[in-house]
Order: C-alpha cells, then sequence, then structure tokens
C-alpha cells in the first residue's frame, strides 16, 4: 500500500551529509540554501494540499524556512531526516493559519485512495469495488474526524507515508502511530454504518 | 470539521508549477531583517508587535478550545520527549489520598477474547481481557479491572497487568483502549457491562503519572487442566529442565496438557527414555518424547490438575504482594500500567 516518499527517506549516509549540511547552516544562513532547495517542494506540497491555495501555499512555505533559519540554533540533529523538523514547523504554521481562520482546511485525495480506506475495514466482505455512494458516505464522514485524527489518516492513505515517516512528523512512537491509526479506522467504520442508516 | 473542503481526484503540481514560487533570497532577506535591532527598522516594530498580538491570541484560543482541564501531559517515551509541567485544577488534588491498593493480577492483548465467564470481546491492542462480575446484583457489578497489554490470553505475564480493586468505587466499569502506549491526550474510554452487554460510558484522559514499578516478577496464572494431562516424573529430571522458563519455574507441581489427543500409553511414566522441553510461547511448549532413535515432538499447554490448582493460585497471588501500590480511592480514578509506570486517569 505504501509508496515510500523517496525524497523524505534517506540512506543513513546521506543524513550524516544533512548533518554536516545543517552545521554550517548554523554558521553561515547563505548555506541554509542546499537545505531549502532539497526541501522547498515537498513542505510546499503538504502545505498546499491542506489549504488548496497556491498562492498562500507559496506564503506559508516561505514562512516555514523563515522560521527553520530563526530556529536553527535550536535543532538538535537526531538521526531523523531535517524533513522532519521542517514538516513540524509547517504542521504549526498551517494550525496558526487555521486557528485564525485564514483559511479553510482542505484534503486532496483520489478515489482509489478512499477505496483502500473502505477495504481496511471490509477486508472480509469486499468482492467489488465499493460503491460510488459507499464512497461519499465515507468522504462525509472525514468530517466527523477530529483534526489530528484527519491528519494521521491523511498522511497514511492519501500521502501514502510509511508509519516511521508519520512518526518522525507527529514526534510519537511508531507504535503509537499504529494504534491510532487503527482507532481512526474503527471509528471511520462506526460513523459509516451510522451515515448509512 | 464540518468546514472541510475535500478535493477527489485533483491534478497534482508539477515538481515545475510549485519551483516557480522558490526565492531563497526573499526568505534570507527576510531572516536578515529579522535580526535588525528594532531601531533600525520601523517594519520590525510592527511586525513584532502583530506577532506578539496573533502569538497572545493563539495561546487564548487555544486554551479555550482545549478541555477545561487545560492540561498537557507527555509521556517520556523512548526519544524522550519534552515533559510538559502538568497542573491539576485543586478539586482534583484535594481528592487525591491514600486509598486501594493495587493489585497486579494478569495480562492479555488483542484480538478477541473469551472471559472464563463466557463473554467474548473484541478488543483492539491492550484492552479488555475479563472482568470479575458479581452476579448477585442486578446492575452487574464489576469488582474488578485487568487491563491488558499485549500478550496472549491465557499466557500471562504479571509483568504487563493491573487489577483495580473497584469494591468501593467505580461500578460497572472496564478500562478499554488502554494500552501501553499513553501519550499526550491519549485518552481511553471506559465500558460498562450491563443487561444490554458492552456499552461505551465515557471517555478519560491520561493525566499523571504517580509511580514507578522498577521491575515485575512473571509468572504464568495458573490455569487448570481439561484433559489429561502429562506429568512429568522424576525419571526425565523435569523440574532442573523447566527452571529456564521463569514463568513456571517457581510452581512446584506444573504439569503439561497435551494440545491433540494421546495414546494412552504415551502417559506411562516408563513410556519414553528422555523428555526435552522447548518453548513455543508463553505457558506453551514443545515436548521431545525420546525412545531409542524415535523422536515424538507435541505441542502443550503447562497447567495445573485439581488437586495442587488452588495452591499454585496462591503462589501466583503472592508474588503481587511485592508489586503493590495505592491509589487515589475516589472510584473514578484508574491506574494504568504504561512501561513500568503508574499512572492515574481523570474523567
Amino acid at each position: 500500500m505504501t509508496e515510500p516518499n523517496k525524497q523524505y527517506h534517506q540512506t543513513h549516509s546521506a543524513i550524516q551529509l544533512e548533518e554536516e549540511q545543517i552545521k554550517r547552516a548554523k554558521k553561515n544562513p547563505e548555506d541554509f540554501g542546499v537545505l531549502y532547495e532539497k526541501y522547498y517542494v515537498q513542505i510546499f506540497r503538504y502545505i498546499f494540499k491542506r489549504i488548496a491555495d497556491e498562492n498562500e501555499a507559496a506564503e506559508l512555505t516561505s514562512q516555514v524556512f523563515v522560521k527553520a533559519m530563526q530556529s536553527l540554533h535550536k535543532y538538535q540533529f537526531r538521526g531523523v531526516p531535517f524533513a522532519a523538523w521542517l514538516y513540524q514547523i509547517a504542521r504549526n504554521e498551517l494550525n496558526l493559519a487555521f486557528r485564525s481562520k485564514k483559511y479553510n482546511r482542505s484534503v486532496d485525495l483520489k478515489t482509489d485512495q478512499v477505496h483502500a480506506v473502505i477495504e481496511e475495514f471490509e477486508a472480509n466482505n469486499l468482492q467489488n469495488e465499493p460503491s460510488e455512494e459507499k464512497t461519499q458516505y465515507l468522504l462525509e464522514s472525514l468530517r466527523k474526524l477530529e483534526k489530528d485524527e484527519l491528519e494521521l489518516l491523511e498522511m497514511r492513505y492519501f500521502e501514502k507515508r510509511p508509519f516511521q515517516e508519520v512518526s518522525q512528523i507527529l514526534n510519537i512512537t511508531v507504535s503509537n502511530a499504529k494504534v491510532k491509526m487503527h482507532r481512526i479506522i474503527k471509528k471511520l467504520k462506526v460513523i459509516m454504518e451510522v451515515e448509512q442508516a | 470539521m464540518e468546514d472541510l473542503n475535500i478535493n477527489r481526484d485533483k491534478p497534482e503540481m508539477t515538481d515545475e508549477q510549485i519551483l516557480k514560487h522558490k526565492n531563497f533570497n526573499a526568505v534570507l532577506n527576510t531572516v536578515s531583517a529579522s535580526k535588525l535591532p528594532w531601531y533600525k527598522t520601523g517594519k520590525l516594530w510592527l511586525v513584532g508587535g502583530s506577532a506578539i498580538i496573533v502569538i497572545t491570541s493563539t495561546i487564548l484560543l487555544g486554551n479555550y478550545l482545549t478541555n477545561e482541564k487545560n492540561v498537557s501531559p507527555v509521556l517520556e517515551e523512548e526519544t524522550s520527549i519534552i515533559k510538559n509541567e502538568i497542573v491539576l485544577p485543586d478539586s482534583l488534588e484535594s481528592k487525591i489520598d491514600d486509598g486501594n491498593s493495587i493489585k497486579i493480577v494478569h495480562v492479555s492483548s488483542n484480538t478477541v477474547v473469551k472471559s472464563p465467564l463466557g463473554i467474548e470481546i473484541e478488543v483492539p491492542n491492550g484492552v479488555i481481557s475479563e472482568s470479575g462480575i458479581d452476579k448477585e446484583k442486578y446492575d452487574v457489578r464489576i469488582t474488578s479491572l485487568e487491563i491488558p497489554v499485549g500478550l496472549d490470553l491465557g499466557t500471562h505475564s504479571k509483568k504487563e497487568c493491573f487489577k483495580i480493586d473497584l469494591s468501593s468505587g467505580a461500578e460497572n466499569v472496564e478500562l478499554y483502549g488502554a494500552d501501553a502506549m499513553m501519550i499526550k491526550d491519549e485518552k481511553v474510554r471506559i465500558l460498562t457491562y450491563g443487561e444490554n452487554g458492552w456499552e461505551e460510558l465515557k471517555e478519560y484522559t491520561y493525566i499523571k503519572e504517580i509511580a514507578q514499578i522498577d521491575s515485575v516478577p512473571t509468572m504464568l496464572k495458573p490455569v487448570q487442566n481439561t484433559t489429561r494431562p502429562f506429568a512429568f516424573g522424576k525419571e526425565y529430571n523435569i523440574k532442573k529442565k523447566i527452571q529456564q522458563f521463569s514463568e513456571i519455574a517457581e510452581y512446584n507441581n506444573v504439569v503439561f496438557q497435551p494440545n491433540e489427543t494421546w495414546p494412552d500409553e504415551w502417559y506411562e511414566p516408563d513410556m519414553w527414555e528422555d523428555v526435552e522441553i522447548d518453548q513455543v510461547s508463553l505457558g506453551n511448549y514443545r515436548l521431545q518424547l525420546k525412545k531409542m532413535s524415535a523422536v515424538k515432538e507435541c505441542d502443550v499447554t503447562a497447567v495445573f490438575d485439581k488437586i495442587n490448582f488452588s495452591s499454585a493460585l496462591q503462589v501466583y497471588n503472592s508474588s503481587f504482594s511485592k508489586t503493590e501500590t495505592t491509589v487515589p480511592a475516589e472510584g473514578s480514578f484508574f491506574v494504568l500500567h504504561n512501561g513500568g509506570k503508574y499512572v492515574v486517569l481523570y474523567p
């Protein structure tokens, strides 16, 4: 099911190299450009999927990198990709924007990804592809999720991030992410049953 | 999230479209400007002032939006997440005093489990296994809770289980959804068991860690045999052989119930020249029955016969005395085992 984000996941040596880049950037802000180039597209994409406005996404992305540079002195290398920290900053910026009602939360998804969610709680019963009616029920059920539940579901099913990546971005353990995911699926199943009743 | 915008099958932006917005120089300039002393840029003064207003509003709004207890507990994970100070409202603090003792009983795990009382419960990771039910009461009262963490029901380890004496506390509750991975804002749901079966009561939120249990002995909870067991005799030196299995080593009279039907002669003490035992999983073992060059492998379960069952239970229960602790007497407070730490949940 998962298609690892190749830009996120790196070899050990690549991560070590990145540590060197971060150290240089701490001393000389212009050296941060390497990291900016490396992560710009994925941070932009992460934000754009959640606010669905290209220009606003560009502005927020810029803010993320500004904040990253301003806080770089506090960043501690922990053997995980620098991207995880950038995503955390991006999450914070998005949450601030949503709280201030500047944007409405959006979610981008594909029909086959929605079907994959339905298949999770109908694994034994699914003979054919879920009907359009069922797909619509699930889409409506998404509105009943809490924001952190939607976020986890989105990262796993609509962005196809592995649990390790999800756990690093959300700053939780992998096992915790799995438990939460399990509960979200169960909750969706219940919500859908109510919707369909 | 009623105002959620759902974009279905929307074409993705290409990298080229995204890269059009890239401007590192602008980022660099913003960062540089933010480092200028305030008197050198009127813009900074305005930006800073606005930032303060935004941040304050965010904090106030955030406080309003979080639950009324306004706590932010963070469990220390393997990577040492920052631990926030937890502030409990005075009304809760005053309720904490010495109260019921906690005795660890057993663990259980996920998937479908069936309690000895015949109740089938589908549980996710770390959920209920069984409960003691006082049948004399009309509203079936649960007098104890057993909180599982991850091992199969039937092969228990004390290390990760709890029994909470509720005889003077909350009624008809079981802890559902609690597991060893409690984290910030993690919620557990409380189920009640009544005449209509299990019903959800309410959610609790992890609040406070109150004690640390450093080490908990591991013992198999005694189970009585249901079919004829195989009793190792002295001729096989079995007592020495089972010492390697800490979960049964302390018992004197453990026997082994075959998972399949054996011919009668297999049970005879002089049938075999030697018997070896390996562990398959906690409580489940594989015997190697040897006679001349022939070796028969059989899976068995560690059990106790009727005569020795109660004494085995005494051994089992007495081992808990080393790990008793106290919790608040208030019935709505529960204690979970969470990676070796006891925590208290408040409604």
